[in-house]
């Protein structure tokens, strides 16, 4: 019922213009849910797009956090996560951030071409590859100015290239 | 020893945008003693603020405010400039090449090629030189006038060594305006690696920290930072008289001037001009024969990366200092005319991530990623010839934050870009594979960095919006000072050439205002 209200409500939302007060607009709707845990959901999603193995669950616990804050200040975007996150918890009986591993991946490319998916793609994207710890596993060395730069920090010190 | 001008003063030459062509049109004025106001959009931002973060750079330094593309173009943001003081400078990579002397007379070299409205320049490589020589001694660039050239980075390396396993002959880390040593009061690049987030020392030319505080300090000149300017006002007799902006609180203003020069980077140049309607002009001020905003172009872009077979770090050093030229000439057997450069060209993880494998996720979008400083990654830059339907037109209804219409940029790849595209991109991934690359990716760049025509110089009125000097055809006291002034675009970054064209425009400004012209 909650569902059917929202699906309601959204599209009236959508229809109307952007005079809305969309961040006030974005807390109510937020209110009226209650997921388990959208954090924790949002976290294994970010690790089954990005997995890199030695990265820990904090980086990926953030990259979740800072979607979910961005969330709040724009309702069509709360909109597309609610949604999302509901699709995904009913993929799976039960609570879907302890289903296999193979499932989740199932659910995700299930739902790939969502809105959902779009806009919490390119969020994860941005926060998980801006992160120091996610840097370092890939060989990214972040700022250098504080450091003087590359110049006698192996800016030319290749050494793998054909000699000739 | 910054001069502030009164809004009637009508002595003044109002120049629009500080960057690349209008901080040194500005300065260049200055210089010979004429008052200069500079009309700039943006805020003043020091270069010490800078920080090595390219996406927090990006949203400090970019134009945002809202251009729609429609065709070959990204319809949200179908170019990259910036809305700062110092404009495009101070997030440019700072390559700096001369146009070749055929690509000055495109047509003469090329003949006829359909669909396109190629014209030769109205001055001459040989009138352009001395400019050329000029501008490179003001930025500083590598590999003229005795400066040296920037050290090997490890990503030069890899392109220096595939370029000599498939043959090429000409290759360098590039024509730079980037100090290799001190110079100029500005200190030698440290390979920081961040020259498109802004050099924090100032290693790299901007009009930012050089032609600004200079004309400055000649008394001359006085900067005006979030200043928009929104319309060009004439007199009776057809002359431009004063300029209308919104300042920094949202008051509209009217500067007077004596001549204005417009370098908003093509795009606003064109769309200025526009919005300048009036009963003696109605369809856009200097636009009797409907040139204004056509012939825009841009380069035929496409950036095809690598994972090499051990790590290269191309993160670390000077982004851009490492070009092929062997593709750079004209040569029909190839499939195309003009030629193309080969540039390296690096990408914080952020960017990458989304140019490698759009849309990507999964194991094997994360094993591309842990590939990262395994990454090598070239540009392919080639002329784009001139269509009279790339233009850039108004939108009818939607409006700006200033209640401007909002600039649409019509943008369609001609069948020679295609052609030149792909064998760009085959000649890129022949380098790489040359030396044993793992995987190769190829990915399209469709927000344009480098804007050019759009109000370009023509020897007939009806070719084109300005006269050799940049000076309107139907005007003679508007200057178009950016790289809409082009006729052509070449396969060099636009630039240096803006640069020298600005140079060579305030001599003549100059001499028109001594000869009580103007
Ligand atoms: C990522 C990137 C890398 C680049 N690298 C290179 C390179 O290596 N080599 C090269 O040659 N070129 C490069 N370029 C292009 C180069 O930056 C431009 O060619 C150059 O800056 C253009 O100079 P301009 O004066 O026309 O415009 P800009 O430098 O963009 O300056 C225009 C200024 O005008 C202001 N303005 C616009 N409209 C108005 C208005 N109505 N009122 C008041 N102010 C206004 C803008 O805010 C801006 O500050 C690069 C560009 C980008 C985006
Ligand atoms: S690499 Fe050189 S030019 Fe680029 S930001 Fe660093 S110091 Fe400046």
């Amino acid at each position: 019922m909650v569902l059917k209200m929202d699906m309601a409500r959204r599209r009236v939302l959508l229809g109307l213009p952007w005079l809305v007060g969309l961040a006030l607009t974005a807390r109510h709707l937020w209110a009226a849910e209650s997921p388990p845990d959208r954090a924790r959901v949002l976290s294994i999603l970010a690790r089954r797009l990005f997995p890199h193995r030695a990265v820990s669950d904090r980086a990926y616990l953030a990259a979740a956090a800072a979607l979910l804050e961005h969330v709040e200040k724009s309702a069509p975007l709360f909109a597309a996560i609610a949604d999302g996150l509901r699709s995904l918890q009913q993929a799976s009986p039960g609570d879907w951030t302890t289903a296999s591993e193979q499932q989740q991946l199932a659910d995700i490319r299930r739902i790939e071409s969502s809105a959902f998916f779009a806009a919490a793609y390119q969020h994860l994207l941005t926060s998980i590859y801006r992160d120091p710890e996610v840097w370092r596993v890939i060989g990214y060395e972040g700022s250098s100015v504080e450091h003087g730069g590359y110049l006698e920090r192996g800016f030319d010190d290749i050494d793998w290239l054909p000699k000739e | 020893m910054s001069k502030t001008f009164s809004l009637s003063d009508s002595s003044v030459v109002v120049v629009i945008g500080s960057g690349a062509g209008g901080g040194t049109l500005g300065h260049e004025l200055a210089r010979q003693g004429i008052d200069v106001v500079c009309l700039e959009a943006g805020p003043r931002q020091e270069a010490s603020e800078f920080v090595n973060d390219a996406e927090e750079m990006t949203a400090r330094l970019t134009w945002l405010d809202r251009r729609i593309g429609v065709g070959d173009t990204d319809a949200n943001f179908p170019v990259f400039t910036c809305k700062t003081v110092g404009g495009t400078t101070v997030h440019w990579t700072a390559t700096a090449l001369r146009m070749q002397d055929h690509e000055l007379r495109p047509q003469t070299t090329y003949g006829k090629i359909e669909n396109t409205s190629l014209i030769d320049w109205p001055l001459s490589p040989e009138e352009l030189a001395p400019y050329y020589d000029r501008a490179e001694d003001k930025m500083g660039v590598t590999g003229t006038h005795g400066i040296p050239r920037l050290p090997e980075s490890n990503h030069y390396k890899v392109l220096k060594a595939g370029a000599k396993r498939v043959g090429y002959q000409h290759f360098n880390t590039g024509n730079m305006a980037i100090n290799s040593e001190d110079r100029d009061g500005r200190p030698a690049c440290r390979q920081i690696g961040f020259c498109m987030s802004g050099c924090v020392i100032a290693a790299k030319w901007s009009t930012l920290y050089t032609e600004i505080p200079r004309a400055e300090d000649t008394g001359h000149f006085e900067l005006r930072p979030q200043a928009m300017a929104v319309r060009i006002n004439h007199d009776a007799d057809g002359r431009v008289a004063g300029v209308v902006y919104i300042d920094k609180d949202g008051v509209r203003r009217e500067q007077k001037a004596r001549a204005v020069c417009v370098a908003g980077n093509a795009i606003e140049t064109a769309r200025l001009l526009l919005n300048s309607k009036s009963d003696l002009f109605p369809s856009g001020l200097a636009n009797r024969s409907d040139q204004v905003g056509r012939h825009y172009m841009r380069h035929v872009f496409a950036g095809v990366a690598a994972i090499m077979p051990g790590p290269v770090n191309f993160h670390r050093g000077t982004q851009q200092a490492g070009h092929v030229q062997d593709e750079a000439d004209h040569r029909p057997e190839r499939g195309f005319s003009g030629g193309y450069q080969i540039e390296i060209l690096p990408f914080p993880p952020t960017s990458l991530a989304r140019l490698v494998s759009p849309g990507g996720w999964g194991d094997d979008f994360a094993a591309i990623m842990e590939k990262y400083n395994h990454f090598a990654s070239l540009l392919i830059q080639g002329e784009d010839f001139p269509q009279a339907d790339n233009r850039i037109l108004l939108h009818g209804e939607e409006r700006d934050a200033y209640g401007l219409p909002l600039p649409v940029v019509r943008y369609r790849d001609h069948a020679n870009n295609v052609a030149l595209r792909r064998h760009g991109v085959a000649a890129a991934r022949k380098i790489f594979q040359s030396l044993g690359a793992e995987r190769i990716f190829t990915y399209p760049l469709k927000s344009a960095t480098h804007n050019m025509g759009a109000c370009r110089m023509s020897e007939r009125p009806q070719d084109g919006v300005c006269d050799r000097w940049g000076r309107a055809h139907d005007i003679r006291n508007l200057y178009i000072s950016d790289g809409s002034a082009f006729s052509s675009s070449s396969s060099a970054n636009p630039t240096l050439t803006i640069v020298a064209l600005a140079i060579r425009q305030a001599e003549h400004i100059a001499k028109e205002i001594s000869a009580g012209r103007m």
